[in-house]
């Protein structure tokens, strides 16, 4: 990038932060460099709005769909595997081979016994919980620790006047709103709340589980958390269910009650920018199958049709991460993800009832890589002074100066409206930009608030090719600055 | 819009039951009154004969077109009809049916389909220019369009000013037996006001804010809807407007165009036919956690997961589950057929105690579940058979429960004889012994 593009570039980015930067939806195509989406044939004559995905080691997909059936992809070819089940939204091929599929009122464990391909056995796993035929009390998971626990989370209900509400999303009792865990005998246990629309959640391969929330009442934008025990993460209606609180006490807490008692998010996810309704995170463990990016959780949306990356930071032993966008312009909502045993990334999508960016009511895609090794942003870690950006290639140095780089930060308003414009916006300047011996890197210096989201933008970059990223700003959510180094 | 279409096989049907009528000597006559009962009485059964499998047992419409609505291209007078279902729509597959029917027949159809008639009739519309969004008052002045509507929706989309107001008028029918209300979707601002025979009705925000309803007369009213387009969004002009019924339980039928592109959507019919079904989804009548279970003998039944009792039984076909699934999915699945019980009336095994009841899941024998379930640590497998549309049969094993006496709640139904080869009815219990391997038989007829 030349001074004078550079210094057009940052006129034009302090323009839109005297204007408020309206959050908007990427308006182009983004998509690395080597990737390209295949769309899978849905059986025919079939409503195939997926939303529970997995695979087996084989490479087998199961897909089960809100109409409540689960089908398997081997060699092209579909098979329904089970029926009517109760718009289950979340989808586990169990190390023993059964599959766990999470139906609004229960986990149900389904194994083939006959071995003719069609699952005869749907016994009930667990059912700890309380649904009320509400259309919002969706079940999503399970996931599995390296314990052998199960996890899941439960939607709030969604105009239902029996329920308790604080004016949008309300529960009914029986732990709505609550992440759960399950041992592996079915033991059913309360493992955290404080959730709205937890629509995604997802173990690595530590065994630790994330979460993600969409926005709404209580929720200022979607956001990433990772699952503990006995934490709150926000939305105080599910505290109905918690011990001391009560329909008369809850709507009493303060503001600053709450948000004191609430959990910080591993991330936020800019609404629209990034994602509107985030679902399951996934983890490439291809170890290079699908691209540089080994190791990094992807998300999808379902508004957005949109997929996106999350780079997390350990910072003081504890995660903050950025986000950043992947790929876009899928053809229906985005719901879940997969990584195949080949590396491929499948995304199932359902967007009946919501809407999404891509205009088909429901689909299957997969992201593939062709060994090309794109330029684009590959992490980003705290420093004391500001943040090193590592790309996947290395850089031009030419296009490497203080002006090719621009910042800006806002924190979001936790309350019970539904969802929270950028508070405090304002641009931040880049002081320092060095290039690392090997060319991958760059260290900036800029100055640093706890508490806030730094969206940092890098468009004049160049690779050695002369190649640009096809997405050029991370969004990093600092909780908290360096303090043990 | 509506042809009466009728397959082959419906024209075998029908020509089997005109044998049937003939039997019956029915006398024809040359009058005949529509809200005759008798007439619509004996045009109902006629119908579900021979027109229901194409044109739906509801009316709404399957193969054929729906004859419920207000959409006619043939003609809407019921002597138009009478001559239709007479010649018949030979191109469309359609026979004409008077050399089968008698003229009083048809017309009794005709009269049973009229009497389920939904909706506007002879609709017609206004539309003024108004000066700007604040512009409340209509004159004539302001007239620049109007007409009558021959599908009989409202049609929103139909104004291209930017600041108007619309009206909409005309004969409305809603069912003569149930109440029911207008719903606006997302009507929370909308500036609209209803008009039934010349009185204003007052906005309902039972349901919430966002829930606006106006609630309908039963049977047929004069019906003038207006709407104001204000600041509205160009998005937000196209309305949703659906009848429902009185708990919006129920969406029954679209008043706009777009309502009407949503409600096609509600319906997606479950219908047993080599084997069983399985269903688990919310369900008009029937509680939370049951699972519908429909035979190709046409009956069906709901097995509850927390109360490990047989919770409704019904003749017919399946489900719609269509409500369950069109947009977000919020409204109940709905039998196909006739309830013969349903919630709270169960079939239910009877404690001393208060009991725990602990479902363990379903095997699937031969396509049908055999429901697995604990009561106070006594297991307990129910596998169901249909013998036909009226009898079923429950097959009941007590694990570890050999040569037991077990008492059940029977469900309270009319023309529903309850009967065990292990037991013997006492008003309205059943008491039965389990053989040696612990297993008995419930059966139930429907007279």
């Amino acid at each position: 990038m030349t001074t004078k593009s550079a210094l057009s570039f940052a006129a034009s980015l302090l323009l839109m932060t005297t204007q408020g930067f309206a959050q908007q939806a990427p308006t182009d195509t983004y998509k690395p460099d080597g990737y390209r989406m295949v769309t899978i044939e849905t059986p025919a004559n079939v409503q195939f709005h997926i939303a529970g995905l997995d695979s087996d080691a084989n490479g087998v997909i199961y897909a089960a769909t809100r109409l409540g059936e689960v089908w398997t992809l081997k060699d092209n070819q579909w098979h329904k595997f089970a029926e009517g089940l109760h718009e289950p939204t979340g989808l586990l091929v169990d190390d023993d081979g059964s599959i766990l599929v999470a139906q609004k009122p229960e986990l149900t464990r389904l194994r083939d016994t006959d071995a003719d391909g069609v699952a005869d056995s749907y016994l009930l796993f667990t059912s700890g919980w309380d649904f009320h035929d509400n259309y919002h009390e969706y079940n999503f998971g399970p996931v599995k620790d390296q314990m052998g626990n199960y996890f899941g989370t439960l939607n709030l209900s969604h105009n239902n006047p029996g329920a308790f509400s604080l004016g949008t999303m309300g529960s009914a009792g029986g732990y709505r709103g609550f992440a759960y865990k399950v041992d592996k005998k079915g033991r059913f246990q309360p493992y955290a709340w404080g959730l709205r629309s937890p629509a995604g959640i997802g173990a690595n391969s530590n065994g630790e589980v994330f979460i993600t929330d969409n926005q709404g009442d209580w929720v200022p934008t979607s956001k990433l958390h990772l699952l503990q025990a006995g934490k709150f993460y926000g939305h105080p209606v599910s505290l109905i269910d918690v011990e001391g609180f009560n329909k008369d006490n809850i709507p009493t807490l303060s503001l600053d009650e709450l948000a004191t008692m609430s959990e910080k998010p591993v991330a936020w996810i800019p609404h629209i920018e990034v994602a509107n309704s985030p679902g399951n995170p996934a983890w490439d463990t291809s170890a290079g199958k699908f691209g540089p990016f080994a190791g990094q959780m992807f998300i999808s949306d379902q508004t957005q049709s949109n997929i996106f990356r999350v780079i997390l930071d350990k910072v003081n032993g504890q995660y903050q991460g950025a986000v950043i966008n992947f790929m876009n312009h899928f053809q229906s909502g985005n719901i879940r993800l997969n990584f195949d045993q080949h590396g491929q990334l499948w995304v199932g999508q359902t967007a009946d009832g919501w809407g999404s960016q891509g205009g088909k009511p429901f689909g299957l895609q997969k992201v593939v890589w062709d060994g090309t090794n794109p330029f684009e942003l590959l992490n980003i870690e705290l420093t004391t002074k500001g943040f090193k950006l590592t790309f996947t290639e290395a850089l031009d140095p030419n296009s490497v100066s203080v002006d090719s780089i621009a910042a800006q930060h806002w924190h979001y308003h936790y309350s019970g409206k539904y969802g929270s414009p950028k508070m405090d916006l304002a641009a931040i300047a880049v002081s320092k930009v060095l290039l690392s011996k090997d060319g991958k890197s760059i260290d900036i210096e800029l100055p640093l608030t706890a508490d806030k989201v730094i969206q940092i933008d890098f468009p004049g970059l160049r690779d050695g090719k002369g190649r640009s990223v096809s997405v050029d700003k991370v969004y990093y959510t600092l909780n908290q600055l360096i303090t043990d180094k | 819009m509506k042809i009466i279409i009728h397959s082959l096989l419906l024209s075998l049907l029908s020509i089997q039951f005109v044998m049937a009528t003939t039997k019956n000597d029915v006398k024809q006559t040359q009058h005949l009154q529509l809200d005759d009962p008798k007439a619509i009485s004996q045009g109902k059964i006629l119908y579900e004969q021979a027109c229901a499998a194409c044109h739906s047992r509801d009316l709404g419409g399957a193969f054929g077109f729906n004859l419920k609505d207000g959409e006619w291209i043939h003609g809407s007078e019921p002597q138009q009809v009478v001559q239709n279902i007479k010649k018949g729509f030979s191109s469309a597959g359609m026979p004409g049916f008077d050399s089968m029917f008698s003229t009083k027949e048809i017309k009794s159809m005709v009269a049973y389909i009229f009497s389920k008639r939904e909706g506007f009739n002879n609709l017609s519309f206004k539309l003024y220019q108004m000066k700007d969004a604040n512009d409340r008052v209509i004159s004539s002045d302001k007239l620049i369009k109007s007409g009558r509507l021959a599908n009989n929706l409202a049609d929103f989309q139909l104004p291209e000013v930017q600041h108007y107001i619309i009206e909409f008028e005309g004969n409305f029918y809603t069912p003569k037996n149930e109440p029911t209300r207008a719903w606006v979707q997302w009507g929370a601002n909308t500036n609209i006001t209803f008009e039934i025979d010349g009185e204003v009705v007052e906005r309902d925000n039972r349901f919430g804010e966002w829930f606006p309803t106006w609630p309908f007369k039963q049977g047929k009213q004069q019906l003038k809807i207006t709407y104001r387009s204000a600041d509205d969004k160009p998005h937000m002009k196209n309305l949703t407007l659906i009848v429902t019924n009185d708990d919006m339980g129920i969406k029954l039928f679209p008043v706009s165009t777009r309502a009407k592109a949503i409600m096609l959507g509600k319906k997606l019919e479950l219908k047993a036919t080599s084997q069983p079904i399985v269903q688990r989804v919310k369900t008009m009548n029937l509680p939370t956690y049951s699972i519908a279970v429909g035979f190709p003998q046409k009956i069906n039944f709901a097995f509850n997961t927390r109360h490990c009792s047989v919770v409704g039984l019904w003749q017919g076909d399946m489900l719609n589950i269509g409500p369950n699934i069109a947009g977000r999915g919020e409204d109940a699945s709905l039998p196909l057929g006739e309830w013969i019980f349903h919630f709270p009336s169960s079939l239910q095994l009877q404690q001393e105690q208060p009991s725990q009841c602990q479902y363990l899941g379903y095997h699937l024998v031969a396509g049908t579940p055999e429901f697995l379930y604990k009561i106070d640590d006594a297991e307990y497998h129910l596998l169901v058979s249909a013998n036909n549309n009226k009898t079923i049969d429950f097959h009941y094993t007590a694990v570890d429960l050999a040569n037991s006496s077990l008492q059940f709640k029977l469900p309270k139904a009319e023309n529903l004889l309850w009967t065990s080869p292990h037991g013997k009815v006492t008003d309205e219990y059943l008491h039965v012994t389990s053989d040696a391997f612990g297993k008995f038989i419930i059966s139930a007829q429907y007279q």
